[in-house]
């Protein structure tokens, strides 16, 4: 009798619990999508300031058959023509409401031993699908902390490896069969990401109008924030110099 | 008056006197007397009934509060309305039962009884007939005549029973039938009324509950403890704990933030499941007096009651009356860790401590210290321990210039020399080299070397492991120097544990945390200042060959390695030649004045010294030491230090001098305690009692339980800790390499049991011989030079750990079969799972550089469990949390053993379990 009524009253406490919590969350991702009408943009260039490092060979030491076909130079800073930084994730923060997700899967794919491509961007709650192209034995070890970290064999006969991640995060993918295979996964409550692509340049589109923050982030510089304002269609420059620390 | 008397006698006769008044004033007298004395009894004497009519109070408020609660739950519309319903559905049952259907159903069971009973007499009257027959028949045989007629008339009657029969059977039936009808219609009502009550019930046991505590009267409640305690003849005697008079919650849920007396026992469930309080009582843990029923005799703080209550943390030192054996007891930690503290710090090398008469003593061996060291550097370690090693062991004895360089003179005097030292050492190719070898192969587990900093932040517990922070004592440090004045430090502490200072629950199944800032072995910052080079080579190379005892290891350097280590450690630090010294150490006078300082000091109690190797202990004997008196407690001029057993303990670990006097020496040395340190200390030597319980109360351990406390005492011995992870602890070498795959194994935490993975045969053996397994470490498990005893201790340890039984062993029972292990290849092959793209198999060696490799699978047939490969098989991440080895499964390939995958596991497991065979 007692104990049933203990039973009973630890249920409602724990549903309390759970509906508090599903509550905040809900508070807390609370980004809606849908048509954004009169959005702007937001592009710009990432560059580097002072002189740009040479990228250094990577020793393929294993597998060389299906890896060493190609010749590969480090990932970790890529600094192009006119200093411009390629893989620069560039996020707004804090936006509440905008345009949906884009239908298409988001893929990384292994080739040639290199993450394809270098930085990834996935929607938080959505479907990554990791792709074996090479036909050997790699392995995606996540160093995630939100997300549970994931250590995953991918052998040659599976061909895909499908994925969720449930929190926002940006986080590196390592294949311990491959030590210098390096790739980073971008985890978004909203779309509005944008990786630079060669040149340093990138784009963010249908913005809704209004103050937001603009946050820079490479692997190897860290982290910038910069204000900016975006006027119903209309495109908002933004340039970000980004030196080492 | 008395001349009043003589007059009045004298004037009247005796017989003619009256005595009224004398005989009223006397009854009035009387009267008043016994009013006084019954109101005495009743009211002054019986403070205890105080404490339970209040405690009545509250339990009548908190059964109130039930109620109310109980109540306003009963009163909420849904349960009202589920009680309507039942009311209802009972008011409907009822109805029914009173219905014409019921009274139908009883017509209906009353006629087919009636016909039933009238079919019953008729087979009773054939059966009576049948009886009649046989009778005739018998009669006939024995009158010799015809039977015929009569065996026709039976045959007759047994066909009419014939026909009778069924037909008795079937009215039966229809009976029961009905009667089940009845029954249903009376469930109902019976099913409903149960619900009822469980609805309404709470309400009326509440209130009955509240009825009764009106009515109690106040009575002494006592427990007779049989046998526990002993007299001096070693006979179980009686004795009567009077304590629950008063401290009325104290086994009973629900009053743990009462007010005492009233509060329920800390840890109640554990402590009353272990100790049934009928059988312990009350003061064979806590002390005071039993018996008495007044607060301060109840606990003992009158004259002459020589054991008054545990308070505080003391409470912890009464565990030890019955768990002599046990190093550990979870709810006593500071207990446990004042007992670690004495066993760490030698104090039995001068006092005679029951229960560790057999430990090896803990200082290094002084018998060849000449060719270890430089005398300047001994004569400062003499006289200021600390000055060298701020977190050493060794106390300081507050030897005089002098003092000091007379011991030093003798020790070196009469030191064995060792000539095939002498040029040991040569010259190394490299100091880098050496500086490389001792930061990676493992020196870092035990030693600390300034400029060889932590590379990278020590991997946090994982969340399994329940690490208790460590409180109790702790709660209450600084303050208190040693000159401030003594009652002041004790102020605080009196204070006692807050809740907050409770153990955790974790303590149950983890051990304590280690004290934290404290140092396994040397600090090696300065080495270079204090030993030969010729020895220090010698020495790593083979320390076992200088101490037998130590438990320094063998990092199986080889004599290049040995060169650069010795090479590198030469570096660190500087000698500091005091001049002349050499000359004052070679006096005579100097080596007989050190000789007798050391016999006078006890150094022998620590270090084997030569010409002590049979001196005896020169400190009082403690083995009664909590339990001297006041009068045996000799405080010196000590004015400032409160007279009491604590307050003179307090002092006397925290600075033995204060009690000295001029004609008085102490000569216990002082060796920096910190208050905490102290406080912990004296809650064991609380302890220290020659009271026994009856041998029918003490505890000893299970063959388990023996199991995990001499395991642990190894691995604390041996410092295992230092390197990897057990039971959620240590590693903390880890924070010394950069790249976390480079750092040794964890061994027992969260999910992985080393005892669970490995065999036993095979630890054993790794134990005494380790062999490398894992070629990508620069750390080497070094090779202790374990004896039997300790080898299989350690290997029982981590088997009981892993929950597996020492002495059965994996042994293959069935082959497998030939489909598993083409299977098992198969899966592994560079098809499918593709295992040696990173595993070694014997000779063949992965790809790429050796840090990308994972251990070799042809030692896993002598090495693993099977059962654990397959678990591992399942989800590494799950036993080993970050750990290289993916999971391939859920995903198996569906075209091998039709995608079954345990049937896979199990083929895997098999070919691992036979690789290299076939």
């Amino acid at each position: 009798m007692e104990k049933a009524k203990e039973k009973t009253q630890r249920i409602m406490a724990a549903a309390a619990a759970a509906v508090l919590i599903l509550g905040a969350v809900d508070q807390a991702r609370a980004y809606e999508g849908g048509e954004v009408k009169d959005g702007g943009t937001i592009s710009g260039k990432v560059t580097f300031a002072g002189a740009a490092p040479a990228r250094k060979e990577i020793q393929v030491t294993k597998d060389n058959e299906v890896c060493g076909k190609e010749k590969h130079l480090s990932w970790d800073l890529i600094v192009g023509p006119n200093k411009g930084i390629e893989n620069v994730v560039v996020r707004l923060v804090d936006i509440k409401k905008g345009k949906k997700w884009s239908s298409t899967k988001p893929t990384l794919d292994q080739r040639g031993c290199v993450y394809t491509p270098h930085v990834v961007v996935a929607p938080a709650g959505g479907e990554l699908d990791i792709l074996n192209s090479d036909g050997i034995l790699h392995n995606i070890h996540t160093y995630s902390t939100a997300n549970p970290p994931i250590n995953k064999a991918q052998p040659k006969f599976k061909k895909v490896l499908t994925e969720k991640f449930a929190k926002a995060e940006t986080f590196q993918a390592k294949c311990d069969a491959h030590g210098w295979m390096s790739g980073w996964i971008v985890v978004s409550e909203h779309p509005y990401v944008a990786v630079s692509d060669g040149k340093g340049e990138f784009t963010l589109k249908d913005v809704p109008p209004g103050q937001y923050k603009l946050e820079v982030w490479q692997e190897t510089l860290g982290k910038t924030v910069k204000d900016v304002t975006v006027k119903a269609k209309e495109e908002t420059k933004v340039n970000v110099e980004l030196a080492k620390k | 008056m008395v001349r009043w008397w003589a007059r009045r006698r004298s004037r009247k006769l005796a017989e003619e006197q009256s005595l009224r008044i004398v005989f009223f004033v006397c009854s009035m007298l009387f009267v008043l007397v016994t009013g006084w004395a019954v109101w005495n009894e009743e009211a002054t004497r019986r403070p205890w009934k105080e404490y339970q009519l209040e405690f009545n109070r509250l339990e009548y408020q908190q059964a109130s509060q039930e109620l109310a609660n109980e109540r306003s739950r009963f009163a909420s519309p849904e349960v009202q309305a589920a009680f309507a319903k039942l009311q209802g559905d009972l008011k409907a049952a009822s109805a029914h039962l009173a219905g014409a259907d019921y009274t139908k159903a009883q017509q209906v069971l009353a006629q087919r009884q009636a016909e039933y009973d009238d079919l019953n007499t008729k087979a009773q009257f054939i059966k009576s007939e049948l009886d009649e027959a046989f009778y005739w028949v018998d009669h006939a045989l024995y009158e010799k005549q015809d039977t015929k007629g009569f065996r026709a008339k039976v045959a007759l009657i047994e066909k009419q029973l014939q026909d009778i029969t069924p037909k008795l059977n079937i009215q039966n039936a229809r009976v029961e039938e009905a009667e089940a009808e009845l029954k249903r219609f009376r469930t109902d009502v019976e099913t409903i009324e149960a619900k009822r009550e469980e609805l309404a019930g709470p309400v009326a046991s509440l209130e009955r509950r509240l009825a009764s505590i009106k009515a109690r009267s106040p009575e002494v409640k006592q427990v007779v403890v049989e046998g526990l305690a002993v007299n001096d003849f070693k006979e179980p005697i009686l004795t009567v704990d009077r304590c629950t008079t008063c401290h009325l919650g104290i086994g009973r849920p629900g009053f743990e933030q009462a007010k005492q007396p009233f509060r329920t026992h800390p840890h109640r469930e554990v402590l009353f499941g272990n100790h049934a309080f009928t059988r312990f009582g009350c003061t064979s843990c806590h002390q005071g007096q039993g018996p008495a029923l007044e607060v301060e005799a109840a606990h003992g703080d009158v004259h002459h009651w020589e054991r008054p209550l545990l308070r505080g943390d003391f409470v912890q030192a009464g565990c030890r009356k019955c768990h002599v054996e046990e190093k550990e007891i979870p709810l006593a930690p500071i207990y446990s860790r004042g007992r670690q503290m004495v066993e760490e710090l030698g104090c039995f090398g001068c006092h005679n401590l029951p229960g560790f008469e057999k430990l090896q003593k803990v200082g290094p061996d002084l018998t060849r210290i000449a060719n270890k060291v430089d005398p300047s550097w001994l004569f400062r370690w003499i006289k200021d321990p600390k000055g060298y090693l701020p977190k050493t062991k060794m106390p300081s004895f507050g030897l005089s210039d002098e003092d000091a360089l007379s011991v030093a003179a003798y020790l070196l005097s009469v030191s064995q020399p060792m000539l095939e030292l002498r040029g040991a050492f040569k010259a190394a190719t490299s100091v880098e080299r050496g500086r490389e070898i001792v930061s990676k192969v493992g020196c870092l587990g035990c030693h600390r070397i300034s400029g060889m900093d932590v590379q990278a932040q020590p991997a946090a517990p994982p969340p399994a492991v329940l690490s208790a922070p460590s409180t109790g004592a702790s709660q209450a440090t600084g303050g208190g120097s040693e000159k401030q004045a003594p009652a002041g430090a004790e102020k605080e502490e009196k204070a006692g544990p807050g809740p907050a200072a409770r153990p955790e629950k974790s303590r149950l199944t983890a051990p304590p945390p280690p004290p934290e800032n404290q140092e396994f072995a040397p600090d090696l910052s300065r080495i270079a200042s204090k030993v030969s080079a010729d020895w220090l080579f010698a020495w790593v190379k083979d320390p076992k060959h200088f101490r037998p005892t130590t438990r320094m290891p063998s990092l199986r350097l080889s004599d290049e390695e040995a060169r650069a280590v010795t090479a590198f450690l030469m570096t660190l630090g500087q000698r500091r030649p005091i001049p002349g010294i050499e000359q004052e150490i070679k006096r005579g006078d100097r080596i007989a004045a050190g000789e007798r300082l050391i016999r006078k000091r006890g150094c022998f109690g620590c270090h084997d010294i030569k010409g002590f190797e049979t001196s005896e202990r020169i400190a009082p004997d403690l083995s009664n030491f909590g339990y001297k008196r006041l009068l045996e407690l000799f405080f010196g001029e000590a004015v400032g230090v409160k007279q009491t057993w604590e307050d003179y303990t307090f002092w006397k670990l925290k600075n033995p001098q204060i009690y000295a006097t001029e004609r008085v020496e102490q000569l216990m040395p002082n060796f920096g305690f910190s208050d905490e340190q102290v406080r912990t200390l004296r809650v064991f030597l609380k302890s220290l009692s020659t009271q026994r319980v009856h041998p029918q109360f003490q505890w000893s351990l299970s063959g388990e339980e023996l199991d995990i406390q001499n395991g642990r005492s190894l691995v604390k011995r041996y410092n295992c800790n230092g390197c990897h992870v057990i039971e959620g602890q240590g590693g903390a070498i880890g924070a010394f390499y950069a790249d976390k795959a480079k750092t040794p194994p964890p061994l027992e935490v969260g999910a992985l049991h080393e005892g669970e993975k490995v065999q036993a045969t095979w630890l054993y053996q790794f134990l005494g011989r380790p062999t490398p397994l894992r070629p990508w470490l620069d750390v080497r498990m070094p090779t202790f030079g374990l004896s039997i005893e300790e080898a299989t201790a350690l290997t029982s340890y981590f088997a009981v750990m892993g929950k597996q039984r020492v002495p059965y062993e994996y042994v293959l029972v069935q082959e497998p079969p030939a489909a598993h292990i083409k299977a098992g290849r198969l899966l592994m092959a560079k098809d499918y799972f593709d295992c040696f793209s990173c595993h070694q198999q014997g000779d063949r060696k992965p790809e790429g550089p050796p840090e990308g490799w994972a251990p070799d699978l042809s030692m896993a047939k002598r090495r693993l469990r099977p059962v654990w490969i397959a678990r591992w098989l399942k989800d590494p991440q799950q036993v080993q949390p970050g750990t290289k080895m993916p999971s391939y499964y859920p995903g198996g390939p569906d075209d091998i053993l039709e995608g079954k995958e345990d049937r896979q596991i199990q083929a895997i497991t098999d070919y691992v379990m036979h690789l290299g065979e076939r």
